[in-house]
């Protein structure tokens, strides 16, 4: 009876979120998948999946996906890097720790298209970094529109998120206890063991969720690049967003939906591994 | 388990009925909010951003379903910009038809919020068509009809035109009603037009001995002509920019540089970069200029009365309308672009309400001044303008522009002229479809005329974002 008055209770409080989840993220999806398997959306019929096979028919699509790809695994592998470094240095001491973490979690809250200006101006072809570069005697590098670009998203998604990643790693950090070092330092362990048998271990729980939060939010690079590049920018940077965007605003709803959908599949095969990998770890652990 | 043998205090059948009671009223309020929500996105946006034209009655979508209690049929009209002569033909309508309302919907905003609002109201209006609700009739000027069109969202005028005994094709330009087809239909009704063109020195083209057959004349016979003609009587042979040029060469030998079908791009070869060298040239030489006067301006003539306007206003005696050169197989015939084209939504629950109102709009009902923007398609309107026009003899020229009101006589000869070429337009110029090949071009190949970078590198780059457009 408790057990079932108990799940009730649950029930009750979990109907909001529920409700809200499905109202705005679950039935439209559910709509968009429909979407994908026919041919128009008013008064189209079911087409199976030519829809998805005209998608990856397409060059762009494939383009976008690879550099979408592309993308994440230079970008996270970085950032989990230079975000575990910043963190375990601010760990260390005050010295660090004021000012830098400061700086470090302002771009979080600093409004994207404003700074967006900042660095159009700054690696535009008549921009800043060049002015720099032709005074140095280098020749002018066009940042946005050539093989550099990618580097340039690499470079704004770092700034963007190191802040967010170093946040995690600080509370992942302070919850290893202090006793395992000062043991491990009496055994005579140098900082090298501390690091990757205490400090790595117990933080491979945070270094999950920080890297499941990383690639969602490689994902998220579209609006920077948008706002810096336009909806046709160098294919180096053509991304899955920039094709369902414009195929959005060519009112192409299948084939938006068909790209979305496949995009949900890669994605959540992505969570579930690394969510299973986390699980036998922790089982490891335990 | 063990709990459910101790007997219950009175107390906990309270919390149940209470929890129970909450339920309710949280399935009540979240009830609400779904309703609240959908309200939101079928009525297309916040009420106080569009204003209703007559009744004053904030516009929802449920007055188009349901008739109001007076029986009366509701047609509601979007409009992206208000509109004078649109209310003036819904109140004229409406006062013949009393079983008829109108709703004539548009975005108020002002100079600073235009663009923002511009592109809510393209979502706002994209969206509910695809939901097939909307309004029952819109102006499509600035809205993407070729998609529309493409997903089915709208009627054919051409079908209902040929079920309609009453519809005369020869009381209106049907060289218009022919050529405003957008994916094979006449989707988009064109209740008037502009005239694209090249406003010429007739004479100083004559004293160059320069012959132009403007019927079939391409852009590369313009670019062989512009040679004999450059620094003689004027400096300049085309008020232009140099992006824009190559834009009309592109246009002009499109096959050799796009294939679409095939989804191939040949922007990266030597004879694009050609093109771009050569008009690179005709810059240099002068054949392209902004300052000084030229041989040619390029011209949109809105009203009979801008037509006097607009020619003397280049400040030559001799100025003649040519038909711009056209792009390669484009044909012979001059360039119109459709002012206020009406659309008819597919979802409407009152199409025959709504083509009798379409109908009236271009009618002959409503006359309009001379001066007004837009040729009417329908010819007998366009008659009583000349006759106006030739009643009063001269149009009144702008106070602030380069005639500064001085009035011009209105010559019968020229009047003949104009309607030649109204009714020899035959290509349609229009924003139903965004040409992005045109606006990569010209973004691109700024950095080429301004000296920035090679040729080389600006094709690449064409290449590399048409590419890239093609095979999405």
């Amino acid at each position: 009876m408790a057990l079932r008055r108990e799940s009730a209770a649950v029930m009750l409080f979990l109907a909001p979120s529920v409700l809200g989840f499905s109202v705005f993220y679950l039935i439209p999806f559910v709509l968009g998948i429909s979407q994908s398997l026919t041919n128009r959306t008013l008064g189209g019929h079911f087409t199976g999946l030519t829809n998805y096979a005209e998608l990856l028919a397409s060059g762009s699509f494939r383009k976008a996906a690879a550099n979408t790809l592309l993308f994440t695994s230079i970008s996270v592998p970085l950032l989990i890097v230079l975000s575990l470094g910043l963190a375990l240095l601010i760990n260390k001491g005050p010295f660090f720790r004021q000012g830098l973490q400061t700086a470090l979690i302002l771009p979080l809250v600093v409004p994207v298209a404003s700074v967006v200006l900042v660095w159009q101006i700054f690696v535009d072809w008549n921009g800043t970094l060049n002015a720099w570069l032709d005074h140095a005697g280098h020749s002018r590098v066009d940042w946005l529109q050539s093989g550099a670009s990618m580097g340039v998203l690499v470079v704004l998604y770092l700034w963007k998120n190191l802040g967010y990643n170093l946040i995690l790693f600080l509370a992942g950090l302070q919850q290893i206890p202090r006793d395992y070092y000062e043991t491990a330092r009496i055994e005579g362990a140098g900082r090298w063991h501390q690091f990757t048998r205490i400090t790595l271990v117990y933080l491979t729980p945070t270094l999950f969720f920080v890297v499941l939060i990383s690639i969602i939010n490689s994902f998220k690079v579209f609006r920077e690049t948008y706002l810096l590049a336009g909806d046709y920018p160098f294919d180096r940077i053509y991304i899955l967003q920039h094709y369902m965007n414009n195929m959005f605003a060519a009112l192409e709803i299948q084939k938006l939906t068909a790209a979305a959908t496949l995009m949900v599949l890669c994605i959540a095969i992505l969570v579930t591994v690394l969510l299973s990998l986390e699980r036998r770890f922790r089982d490891v652990l335990d | 388990m063990i709990r459910s043998n101790v007997m219950r205090p009175k107390g906990v059948m309270d919390v149940k009925t209470f929890i129970k009671k909450r339920t309710r009223a949280t399935a009540a309020a979240s009830f609400i909010l779904l309703f609240a929500l959908a309200a939101c996105s079928g009525g297309g946006g916040k009420p106080s951003q569009i204003q209703i034209g007559e009744s004053g009655n904030p516009g929802s979508e449920t007055t188009i379903q349901a008739p109001t209690k007076t029986g009366k049929t509701t047609l509601v009209f979007s409009t992206l910009f208000p509109d004078n002569r649109l209310q003036e033909l819904v109140n004229q309508y409406e006062a013949l038809h009393p079983e008829v309302e109108i709703q004539l919907q548009a975005v108020q905003t002002d100079d600073a919020h235009l663009e923002a609002e511009m592109e809510k109201y393209l979502t706002q209006t994209n969206t509910a068509m695809l939901a097939g609700k909307g309004p029952d009739l819109l102006v499509l000027d600035d809205l993407p009809a070729a998609s529309y069109v493409k997903n089915g969202l709208l009627v054919n005028f051409d079908e209902l035109i040929a079920q309609d005994s009453t519809f005369k094709k020869a009381d209106y330009f049907s060289n218009i009603l022919d050529n405003a087809k957008i994916g094979g239909g006449l989707y988009a009704m064109p209740t008037s037009f502009f005239l694209h063109g090249l406003a010429g020195d007739e004479e100083a083209l004559a004293k160059a001995g320069v012959e132009i057959n403007d019927q079939s004349w391409s852009w590369n016979d313009f670019a062989v002509l512009s040679q004999q003609l450059v620094n003689q009587t004027y400096p300049h042979v085309i008020r232009t920019e140099p992006q824009y040029m190559l834009n009309w060469m592109v246009s002009d030998n499109l096959s050799l540089f796009v294939d679409e079908p095939k989804g191939t791009a040949k922007f990266n070869t030597a004879s694009f970069t050609g093109l771009m060298k050569q008009v690179q040239d005709m810059s240099e030489d002068g054949v392209i200029g902004l300052e000084g006067i030229p041989y040619f301006f390029p011209v949109q003539i809105n009203s009979p009365a801008d037509y006097f306007e607009s020619l003397k206003s280049y400040l030559s005696p001799n100025m003649k309308l040519y038909v711009k050169p056209h792009a390669q197989d484009g044909g012979t015939g001059g360039y119109f672009q459709p002012y206020r084209s009406i659309g008819l939504n597919a979802s409407s629950k009152a199409k025959e309400q709504a083509w009798d109102f379409v109908k009236f709009m271009i009618s002959d009902q409503v006359p309009v001044e001379p001066n007004h923007a837009g040729f009417p398609l329908n010819k007998q309107l366009y008659a009583q303008e000349i006759q106006q026009l030739k009643k009063e003899g001269s149009v009144q020229t702008a106070k602030e522009g380069p005639l500064k009101g001085v009035p011009i006589k209105v010559d019968p000869d020229e009047l003949d002229a104009l309607e030649q070429v109204l009714t020899g337009a035959t290509h349609l110029v229009s924003k139903f479809q965004p040409d992005q090949l045109a606006e990569i071009i010209t973004e691109q190949s700024k950095a080429f005329f301004s000296g920035q970078k090679s040729a080389e590198a600006v094709a690449d780059l064409i290449q590399n974002k048409v590419t890239t457009y093609l095979n999405e």
